[in-house]
C-alpha cells in the first residue's frame, strides 16, 4: 500500500512495525497456547470382557497377590453390573455455546441386576434423571424406569430389560473379615478391586480397600460370585443387599409410589394464637424448584394441615402425603406472619424431589422418610 | 419440516411478526422472539428440535456478525472520549447484579458454589438483543454511544468472571487426575479463551485489512467481511476459543488498523437483516415458556435481585458523570435483557458441574425466558423517554407512557 492517506496515519495501529509485532503476538500467543493445552480428561468407554479380563488380573496380582481366586470372581461377576448413561448436554441454545456439545461419560459401576428385570442402585449414582439408560457389561443400552425408591438409605430401583443372569443374592448377613470384590464394568483399569468387610455396625458395614472403585451404586460380591452389598454414596457408605433388595422390591410390586412436596421440617415450640398445642410444623428448608417452592412456601411458615389431615408429627404428614398422592392437588394451611392461609400444591415423586435437593445441595428432605 | 423449509417459514413468519409489533409499538426484537415461542417445539412445533440443532450454526454466524459490528467501538480515537465512563459503569453494574444475586440466593439457602455460578450468569446483558432495538430506532445519543460500548464490556467481563469462578470450584471439587491437574486445566482454559480468543481476532483483522485493498467492489468487501467473519466463530470452535471474544476482536483490530474499515463493517449491512430475523426467531423457538411456571421462589428471588443490581449499578455508575439526569435514570432499563450467552454459560455448567445443572438450568431458562421478553420493551421505553430515539412511528407523548402496559 504506497498512496497511503492522511486519515489513515491517525490510526491506532497504522505504523507497518506495530502491524508486524503485533501480528506476531497473536501468532505467538495462538501457538504457545494450543502447545502448552492440557490433555482432556481421560474418558472411559466399554471394554469387551475379553479385553477387560487381563486388565483386572493385572490389578488384582498388583494389589493383592496372596489371594487366589480374586481375578477369576471379577470376571465372573461383572456380567451383572451395569454403567448409567448420562443425558448428553443439550445443543447450544440461542447458538452461543463455544464449546461443542458432549456427552458426559457413563457412570461406571452404578448398579446391579438384582432379579431378572430390577437394577437396584442409589440417588447418588443418578445424574438428573429417575429414569436414566443403563449399559450392561456387554455393551447393551436399555432404558429403564424408576420403580420404587427408599428416602431412608437413598436405594433406587429401576425396572428395566432382562439380560437373562441373575447374581445369587447372599443369604447371611456380612461378617468382619468376608472378602469382597468389587465389580465395575466400563471402568478401564479399575474394573475389580478386592477388598474386605472391616466393621459392621447396625445396618451398616464397611469395607476397606476398594480405593477410588468406591462409588455410589457399585454392589460388591462374595469370592463365591453371590451378591452381598452395594455402595449406597459417595462417602462410601455400604449396605448389605438381601433386606434392602426385599423391601424395594415388595414396594415395587405394591406399585407404591412416595410422594413429596419438598420441605424439611422441625416440631413448633412457640405457642400460636388460635392454634391447638402440638399442631404445625415449622418448615426449615424448601427444596429449590420443588412442589412446595412452586407453591411459594418459604422456610419459616408453619404448616398446620395438608388436606383434612391436622399435621402434629411427621408421620401425619407422611400419611397425608400418600393419601394425596403424586400428582395430586392438595390444599397445605400455613401459618405466616400472624394469620393463616390456605396454599395449593402438588407433591411430586419423592425420587423427583430428592433429585432437585441433591443437585442444590440442601438438606435432605425428612418429610418422606418411611 | 426439513431445515430449508424450516428457515423459509422463520423468515416469512419474523417478517409478520415484525409488521405487528410496529402496530402495537413494541420493539421488532418482541415480535421476532414471540413468533418463535409460537412456532418452535413448545407450542405449535411448525420448527423443531431437530432443525433447531441444525440451524443452530446460523444462529452463532448471525452473533459474530453483531460482536464484529459491536468492535468498532473500541477504535482508539473514539473510544477515548467515553472509554473510561463506560469501563466504570460496566464494572458497576455487573458487579451490583453479581453482589446482590449471589447474597439473595444464598440467604435463601442455596449452597455456595450454586449461588456464585448463578451469580455470574446473572452479570451477563444481551448485545444481540440490545443492539436490534437501537438500531430498529436509529438511536443516538449520550445513552446509545456508552451503550454499544459497554454491551461489548460487559461480556468480556462476564466471560472472565466465569472463567475465574468456574477455575475456583474446580479447585476445590474432587478431580480424578488430582489437584494440580485440576488447577492447570482451569487456569489455562480462562487465559485461552481470552488472549486466545483476542490473538485470533487480531491476526485475522490484520490479514483482513491486507486483503481489502484488493477487494475494491462493494461485493468483494462483502464476501471478504463475511468470509472473515465466519473464520473467526469457526476457528473458534476448533480451537475452544470463544467466537464472542475473538469476533469483537476482529472488529477492534479492523476499525483501528484499516482505512477500509468503515467500508468493510458497512458491506455486511445489506446481508444483515434476514439472519438477524432467523437468530431471534430461533432464539424464541428455543424459549420454553412453561419453564417460568416451576419459577418458584428462589427463582423470583433470582429475578428481581438481577434486575434490581442492573438498574442500581448503572445509576451509581453514572453518579458525577458529564450526563444528563435523564440518562442517569434509564440507562440501566437497558441492561436488563439476557439471552444467549448466560444460555451458553449454563451449557458450560451442565459440562463441567453436572450436580448443579438441574437447578441452574431451571432458574436462568425460566429467568431468560422473562428477560427476553421484558428487556427489549424496556430498552424501547429508555429510549423515548431519553429522546433518543430518531424515528418515531407516532406522536412522541404516545410513545413515552404506558407503553409497558402491554408487557405481557
Amino acid at each position: 500500500v504506497t498512496n497511503r492517506d492522511s486519515r489513515d496515519d491517525r490510526k491506532l495501529l497504522a505504523a507497518p512495525a506495530v502491524r508486524v509485532g503485533l501480528a506476531a503476538l497473536s501468532a505467538a500467543v495462538l501457538i504457545v497456547g494450543a502447545l502448552v493445552a492440557p490433555r482432556a480428561t481421560p474418558t472411559t468407554i466399554p471394554v469387551s470382557e475379553e479385553r477387560a479380563a487381563p486388565l483386572i488380573e493385572e490389578q488384582v496380582r498388583e494389589v493383592v497377590r496372596p489371594f487366589d481366586g480374586i481375578a477369576d470372581a471379577a470376571t465372573r461377576v461383572q456380567i451383572y453390573g451395569v454403567a448409567i448413561e448420562r443425558p448428553p448436554s443439550t445443543p447450544p441454545a440461542g447458538g452461543t455455546d463455544f464449546l461443542a456439545p458432549r456427552t458426559d461419560p457413563p457412570l461406571p459401576g452404578a448398579g446391579v441386576y438384582v432379579t431378572e428385570r430390577f437394577v437396584l442402585t442409589s440417588l447418588d449414582a443418578l445424574d438428573e434423571l429417575s429414569n436414566p439408560r443403563v449399559i450392561a457389561a456387554d455393551g447393551t443400552t436399555l432404558d429403564t424406569r424408576a420403580a420404587a425408591y427408599d428416602p431412608s438409605t437413598g436405594l433406587v430401583l429401576l425396572e428395566t430389560a432382562s439380560i437373562g443372569q441373575v447374581p445369587p443374592v447372599a443369604a447371611a448377613p456380612p461378617q468382619v473379615g468376608t472378602l469382597v470384590v468389587a465389580a465395575a464394568p466400563h471402568a478401564r483399569g479399575a474394573g475389580a478391586r478386592p477388598a474386605f468387610v472391616s466393621a459392621v455396625d447396625g445396618p451398616n458395614i464397611a469395607v476397606e480397600g476398594l480405593g477410588p472403585v468406591a462409588r455410589p451404586g457399585l454392589p460388591l460380591f462374595t469370592l463365591d460370585g453371590a451378591l452381598l452389598a452395594i455402595v449406597v454414596d459417595r462417602a462410601g457408605r455400604t449396605l448389605p443387599i438381601q433386606p434392602m433388595r426385599d423391601r424395594l422390591l415388595a414396594r415395587a410390586a405394591a406399585g407404591e409410589r412416595l410422594a413429596s412436596i419438598g420441605v424439611s421440617w422441625e416440631p413448633r415450640r412457640e405457642p400460636l394464637k388460635g392454634v391447638a398445642d402440638g399442631v404445625g410444623l415449622i418448615v426449615t428448608s424448601v427444596v429449590p424448584r420443588g412442589p412446595a417452592d412452586v407453591a411459594l412456601l418459604v422456610a419459616g411458615d408453619v404448616v398446620l394441615a395438608l388436606g383434612d389431615v391436622e399435621l402434629a408429627s411427621g408421620d401425619d404428614l407422611r400419611r397425608a402425603l400418600q393419601t394425596v398422592g403424586v400428582g395430586g392437588e392438595a390444599t397445605v394451611r400455613v401459618w405466616r406472619r400472624g394469620r393463616s392461609r390456605d396454599i395449593r400444591v402438588t407433591p411430586q415423586p419423592a425420587l423427583e424431589v430428592a433429585l432437585l435437593a441433591r443437585d442444590a445441595g440442601v438438606a435432605a428432605v425428612q418429610e418422606s422418610k418411611p | 419440516v426439513n431445515e430449508v423449509l424450516s428457515v423459509g417459514l422463520i423468515l416469512m413468519s419474523a417478517l409478520l411478526a415484525g409488521h405487528l409489533a410496529q402496530l402495537v409499538r413494541v420493539p421488532e426484537v418482541t415480535g421476532y422472539l414471540l413468533v418463535g415461542i409460537l412456532i418452535g417445539p413448545s407450542s405449535l412445533d411448525l420448527i423443531s428440535h431437530d432443525n433447531i440443532t441444525t440451524l443452530g450454526f446460523l444462529s452463532e454466524v448471525a452473533l459474530g456478525l453483531i460482536l464484529f459490528n459491536i468492535g468498532v467501538i473500541f477504535e482508539a480515537s473514539n473510544f477515548r472520549l467515553v472509554g473510561r465512563s463506560v469501563v466504570r459503569v460496566t464494572l458497576w453494574e455487573a458487579t451490583l447484579a453479581f453482589v446482590l444475586v449471589f447474597l439473595v440466593l444464598s440467604a435463601s439457602g442455596l449452597t455456595l458454589p450454586l449461588a456464585l455460578l448463578l451469580a455470574v450468569v446473572a452479570m451477563e446483558t444481551a448485545p444481540a438483543t440490545t443492539l436490534m432495538v437501537l438500531n430498529e430506532y436509529d438511536a443516538r445519543g449520550p445513552m446509545t454511544d456508552r451503550l454499544l460500548a459497554m454491551l461489548a464490556l460487559n461480556n468480556l467481563y462476564v466471560l472472565v468472571m466465569f472463567g475465574v469462578v468456574s477455575a475456583g470450584l474446580v479447585v476445590t471439587q474432587p478431580a480424578e487426575d488430582g489437584w494440580l491437574a485440576a488447577v492447570y486445566r482451569a487456569t489455562h482454559g480462562l487465559l485461552w479463551t481470552t488472549f486466545g480468543s483476542v490473538a485470533l481476532g487480531t491476526l485475522l483483522g490484520l490479514l483482513m485489512d491486507i486483503l481489502a485493498s484488493r477487494a475494491k467492489e462493494a461485493g468483494e468487501a462483502m464476501i471478504l467481511s463475511a468470509g472473515a467473519v465466519l473464520i473467526a466463530v469457526g476457528a473458534s470452535r476448533a480451537l475452544g476459543l470463544s467466537p464472542l471474544i475473538s469476533t469483537l476482536a476482529l472488529g477492534a483490530t479492523v476499525a483501528n488498523a484499516s482505512r477500509h474499515g468503515d467500508r468493510l463493517l458497512r458491506a455486511l449491512g445489506r446481508a444483515d437483516p434476514p439472519l438477524y430475523a432467523a437468530f431471534f426467531v430461533l432464539a424464541g423457538a428455543e424459549l420454553v415458556p412453561a419453564s417460568v411456571l416451576g419459577l418458584g421462589a428462589i427463582g423470583g428471588a433470582y429475578i428481581a435481585a438481577r434486575a434490581s443490581g442492573k438498574i442500581v449499578g448503572a445509576r451509581i455508575g453514572l453518579r458525577g458523570q458529564d450526563v444528563p439526569p435523564v440518562v442517569r435514570r434509564h440507562l440501566g432499563l437497558c441492561l436488563v435483557s439476557s439471552s444467549s450467552l448466560a444460555v451458553g454459560l449454563t451449557i458450560q455448567i451442565r459440562a463441567a458441574f453436572p450436580a448443579y445443572a438441574t437447578t441452574v438450568t431451571g432458574i436462568v431458562l425460566a429467568a431468560v425466558v422473562i428477560f427476553e421478553i421484558i428487556g427489549p420493551l424496556l430498552t424501547r421505553r429508555a429510549l423515548f423517554a431519553t429522546g433518543e430515539a430518531q424515528t418515531l412511528p407516532e406522536p412522541l407523548h404516545e410513545a413515552t407512557d404506558g407503553d409497558l402496559s402491554i408487557a405481557p
